[in-house]
């Protein structure tokens, strides 16, 4: 078997290769109009917008600052452009139910004008009204009509008394009411008087007397009858002057409005109103007078009328939706998607300490705003409002936006509400979250799939190939461009490009999350400034101060780290060999940082059953991967070397000073080396770290966080100064991924550090002890000396032993029971 | 005339009160000129004794205002209701001599009204009263009527109108009733910063004329001007007219002359609702 070749420099770090595009700075380059690298999601988004079936509304899903929000947008406004801007909505007063406001839609400005039209009126009305009820004229009809009533009234009344007098009976009035009374001479007559006369002449008074009460009965029954004449005949003479007042004024508007199918029919009622309740508006001028009263609660009754919106106030018109000043149809935004912003509210007034709302207070919500264009929300923000989501669903459902407060939904306030007419919702609504919340609703809410059937799925990479790095480089020009920033030059775009694929670990993709990328050019435009920049161009030099800045700010955990291993407080040799003795590598996520850290991974053996002992998980220090890469270890030891006999070995496994848990299968290698090592008693290289998880056959497979790995063992070894020994070994898999720092790959220049990329276990252990791990021969027999006819001559040796231990116990156990 | 003469004129003004409208209307011109005046007003209510006598007839019914029924009628009957009545008058004055601050006092009387009345007249300066009582005619009221006659005092006769306007008129004629006519005219004139308008009532224009320039002289002595028109053998009716188109706010009428007898006052105060002072 070959020696394994340590990799090339040029294969540790992918350079950018821009030789075909023209340009010195980013201002020669022209900015991108779409979006680069989300064909997928773009195609979604189009189709979705292009669609008009109910349901097919968009789900932007992709990790934040991939550009879903500013991707969206885009197409939407497009779109939108193209499209007629929407009708305008107003809400005005129902006459028939005034707790049903009534919605009128109306053509784009009309809107605006009809409440300016409907204010004006009302302002006429009032002035012609006013002035029609004080003219002489109105008066004095008025006056003519009263005093008819109260002639008619004295001249019956008079009319029994000149009777009554003549029959010599007095008609007096007290306080309560009126009574007859006999009389002699003018005078009341006394009851001793009226005792004196003679039976006949008491009898013929007492019968008159009654015969004058029931006349006088009777007309006074007839006494209301005749006011509710007065009453009719005065309203008749109100609606005439009513009639005659605002008769002009409110033709006029019905003619400017005779087309729009509803406003003629609601004016009439305006009309019948005005007709019906004319005083009502007029007494509003003079309601202070009860001012004078000394009754509190008049006073204040009539404080709060004054407060409170006149009668006038029903006819004004509440413009919800005004696209006076659209152009196309809209696009909303909304940042705050709260129950009542959706959906619109119910504003409420103070009046005497209860709360009252009227069709006025009716406020648009984003739907109303949307509504026949566009609606962007965000997932989370949706889902963590109160009913928001809900609301929307119930929206979509009915195409219909009813504005209902949340207090008349959960039945907290019982008080009177209003319940306004809903109004015709066409809306295409487009949610962008994570992809775990578009997941979860998925497969919670039977609902979604029905209402946001497009899924518009983002990518977080893309290909790094030489048309996507000119993309990539327009892209970085249109980010400069629109945050105002200073020019790069091109050295500085490919580092930039390099540092985007190193943020994916991949030196053939490059990280779509656009987000990273603005921020680190706008950091190196802040460092290119603290430089004094002297052109005013960004230079590569200051993209590389702005990593090292941003990594600066996060890494002082892995300082300490560092520190304690250099310390030697974690021991980790870099030099020498040791049997049963291991450099493993694992990687620390902290936020927006990881590193790589070495570990000792240990191993020891035994006589045993053939069961490999993971300290770390008799603990439960280990997750579950770690510990199926331990189980997988045991597999791989027992198929290559124990087919045939027994596995008489216990062995056990540490990650050396380890306090927490330990997860993942990148150490499943190392470990086999290790335990390889300890069974072998073969020493191995303290100089060399790996990485790698392995498989039962002994192959060497991919892991994650290469770079990290290897540059945490590089700052261990360089820090005490390398040897030219030192090194890393990968599984070949990972080759692809290296996008390592700088000083790395120039010490892999000079010689001084190694990345040796690994396929199977036999090249590993080769390695790490300068033994060969030795082939089988056709009799199945390793080499002799081979690593692989070490490990196998102790495991037979252990075999036997425990064979010879189980006979003496066979015996023992026989000679015990003849004992017996 | 001085400030103090003309405090000395009017120190007690009696209202005649039965709670109802025009006499409230009474109380307020009554305090109004009171607490201009500084003057104390004595209300008097009048029970009375016909209607007493009445509910003590065998005989009697009474067919109440409101519900239209009948029901017998007793002395203590009559008696609840006239005292409830008479609280409500004292409430009303109370409360707008508490508000004016003015001195105050509530009498209650029985007997025949206008009697009554004209016996309480005697101690006060001027006299306030309704137009009508409670009988609700137009007309002027029985007792009204003998208080214009027989009082003794300078009235004030109110409808509805319960305020005294700027506008003053004054009606001479030159007869020697007409003097204290003028000079109430002109206290009035002068509490109130009003205009006076004299309504001067002959049979021939020099007379007219010869009117004209003694009241123009008199009140020119007391610093007063006045506009004036001339009714030069007129009925009735065009001084009505008259007085509606000038639009005045309260007219004093000199009582007992031969110009403007009773009947003709009663029909004057018939036909126009401003409020009416009789001077004597």
């Amino acid at each position: 078997m070959p020696i394994v070749k340590p990799l090339e420099p040029s294969a540790l770090y992918h350079k950018t290769g821009l030789e075909d595009v023209p340009f010195k700075t980013t201002d020669d380059l022209p900015d991108l109009t779409e979006v680069i690298g989300q064909p997928r999601a773009v195609d979604a988004i189009q189709f979705g917008v292009g669609i008009h079936q109910d349901g097919y509304n968009i789900f932007a899903l992709g990790p934040p600052g991939t550009g879903k929000r500013s991707l969206i947008r885009q197409h939407f406004e497009q779109r939108a452009a193209q499209e007629p801007v929407p009708d305008d909505w107003v809400y005005v007063h129902n006459f028939k139910d005034r707790y049903r406001p009534r919605a009128i839609r109306l053509p784009v400005g009309k809107g605006a004008e009809f409440r300016d039209d409907m204010e004006k009126l009302v302002e006429e009305l009032r002035t012609a009204l006013v002035a029609a009820f004080e003219s002489e004229e109105y008066r004095t009809r008025r006056h003519v009509i009263e005093q008819e009533f109260q002639e008619r009234q004295e001249s019956s009344l008079e009319e029994i008394q000149e009777k009554a007098r003549q029959r010599n009976f007095a008609l007096l009035r007290t306080p309560g009411g009126l009574v007859f009374a006999p009389m002699r001479d003018g005078e009341v007559m006394s009851p001793e008087e009226f005792q004196k006369l003679p039976e006949e002449d008491r009898k013929a008074f007492e019968s008159q007397i009654e015969e004058f009460q029931n006349e006088l009965q009777q007309m006074l029954q007839r006494v209301p009858e005749v006011q509710r004449e007065v009453r009719e005949r005065v309203r008749a003479l109100d609606r005439e002057v009513i009639n005659f007042a605002v008769g002009g004024l409110m033709d006029e508007i019905k003619v400017k409005y005779a087309g729009f199918e509803e406003i003629p029919i609601y004016l009439d009622e305006v009309r019948e109103d005005v007709l019906q309740n004319a005083s009502e508006f007029l007494s509003d001028e003079e309601g202070q007078n009860a001012e004078g009263s000394q009754n509190p609660l008049a006073i204040l009754a009539a404080r709060t009328r004054a407060s409170q919106p006149s009668a006038l106030q029903r006819y004004k018109v509440n413009l919800v939706v005004d696209h006076s000043k659209s152009k196309g149809a809209p696009v909303v935004y909304e940042d705050n998607p709260t129950y009542q912003n959706l959906i619109g509210r119910l504003e409420h007034v103070a009046q005497m300490g209860a709360l009252v709302t009227d069709f006025t207070l009716i406020k648009a919500g984003s739907l109303h705003l949307a509504n026949g264009g566009y609606l962007i929300l965000d997932a989370r923000k949706l889902l963590t409002e109160p009913y928001a989501y809900e609301a929307l669903k119930r929206a979509l459902r009915s195409n219909m936006i009813t504005i209902e407060s949340l207090g008349q939904m959960l039945s907290i306030i019982s008080t009177i509400s209003l319940e306004p007419e809903p109004i015709p919702l066409e809306v295409k609504i487009a949610l962008f979250g994570d992809r775990n919340i578009y997941y979860l609703l998925y497969n919670m809410d039977p609902d979604f799939n029905e209402l946001f059937k497009v899924q518009a799925d983002f990518e977080e990479q893309m290909n790094r190939d030489g048309a996507n790095q000119q993309q990539y480089a327009r892209m970085i020009a249109t980010l400069v461009h629109k945050n105002n920033l200073r020019p790069f030059d091109r050295g500085a775009v490919e580092r930039v490009i390099e540092h985007s694929s190193r943020m994916v670990e991949d030196a053939e993709r490059l990280s779509m999350h656009v987000q990273s990328i603005a921020d680190l050019l706008r950091e190196a435009d802040y460092w290119a400034s603290q430089n004094g920049a002297s052109n005013g161009v960004v230079t590569a030099g200051d993209v590389q101060r702005a990593i090292d800045k941003a990594i600066y700010r996060s890494d002082r955990l892995r300082e300490r780290i560092q520190e304690t291993i250099l310390r030697e407080i974690f021991l980790i040799d870099t030099q020498g060999e040791t049997v049963g003795q291991i450099n493993g590598l694992s990687v620390l996520n902290m936020g927006s940082f990881s590193f790589g850290r070495p570990s000792r991974i240990t191993a020891r053996v035994r006589m045993g059953k053939g069961d490999v002992v993971n300290i770390e998980r008799e603990v439960e220090l280990s997750g579950p991967i770690h510990s199926k890469g331990v189980l997988i270890l045991s597999s791989f030891l027992g198929g290559r070397y124990a087919h045939e006999k027994p596995l008489s070995l216990s062995a056990s496994l540490v990650f050396e000073q380890s306090y927490s848990g330990v997860d993942g299968d990148s150490a499943s290698s190392a470990e086999l080396y290790a335990l390889l090592s300890a069974i072998a008693g073969a020493p191995i290289k303290q100089s060399l770290a790996v990485t790698g998880s392995v498989n039962q056959h002994g192959t060497v497979q991919a892991i994650g966080g290469v770079n990290e790995k290897i540059e945490g063992f590089f700052d261990i070894c360089n820090a005490r100064g390398l040897t030219g020994d030192q090194g890393v070994m990968i599984p070949s898999a990972n080759i692809k991924h290296l996008m390592l720092r700088h000083d790395v790959v120039a010490a892999v220049e000079e010689g001084k550090f190694h990345i040796y990329p690994i396929d199977d276990v036999d090249q590993g252990i080769e390695l790490l002890t300068g033994i060969p791990a030795g082939e089988p021969g056709p009799d199945g027999a390793y080499p002799e000396g081979s690593i692989n006819w070490r490990v196998q001559k102790r495991l037979d040796e252990l075999a036997e032993k425990s064979k010879e231990k189980g006979k003496e116990a066979g015996e023992d156990q026989a000679r015990k029971e003849g004992e017996a | 005339m001085t400030q103090g003469e003309r405090e000395k004129a009017i120190r007690r003004i009696l209202v005649a009160l039965d709670a109802s409208p025009h006499s409230l209307a009474a109380l307020r011109a009554a305090a109004e000129l009171a607490s201009r005046l500084d003057a104390e007003i004595i209300g008097v209510f009048v029970e009375d004794i016909r209607l007493l006598r009445v509910a003590e007839s065998p005989l009697a019914r009474q067919v109440t205002s409101y519900s239209r029924t009948m029901h017998a009628f007793d002395t203590r009957q009559i008696e609840r209701e006239l005292r409830a009545q008479a609280e409500r008058a004292r409430r009303t004055m109370a409360l707008l001599a508490a508000r004016a601050r003015l001195r105050s006092s509530f009498q209650v009387a029985r007997g025949e009204i206008a009697a009554e009345l004209l016996r309480y007249a005697a101690e006060a300066d001027m006299i306030f009263l309704g137009r009508t009582g409670w009988s609700g005619k137009r007309q002027l009221g029985s007792t009204t009527r003998i208080i214009i006659d027989q009082s003794p005092r300078q009235t004030m006769i109110l409808g509805q109108v319960a305020r005294l306007g700027l506008q003053l008129g004054l009606v001479y004629d030159g007869s020697e009733k007409s003097l204290p006519a003028l000079q109430a005219a002109a206290n009035l004139v002068m509490e109130a910063n009003a205009y006076l308008t004299v309504l001067i009532l002959a049979n021939h224009p020099d007379t007219a004329r010869q009117y004209q320039t003694e009241a123009s002289a008199w009140l020119s002595e007391h610093g007063l001007s006045a506009s004036f028109h001339w009714l030069v053998n007129t009925s009735i009716n065009v001084l009505v007219s008259l007085l509606r188109t000038e639009n005045l706010g309260a007219l004093v009428i000199p009582t007992g002359s031969e110009a403007v007898p009773v009947s003709v006052l009663a029909e004057l105060i018939d036909k126009i609702d401003i409020p009416i002072l009789l001077a004597r």
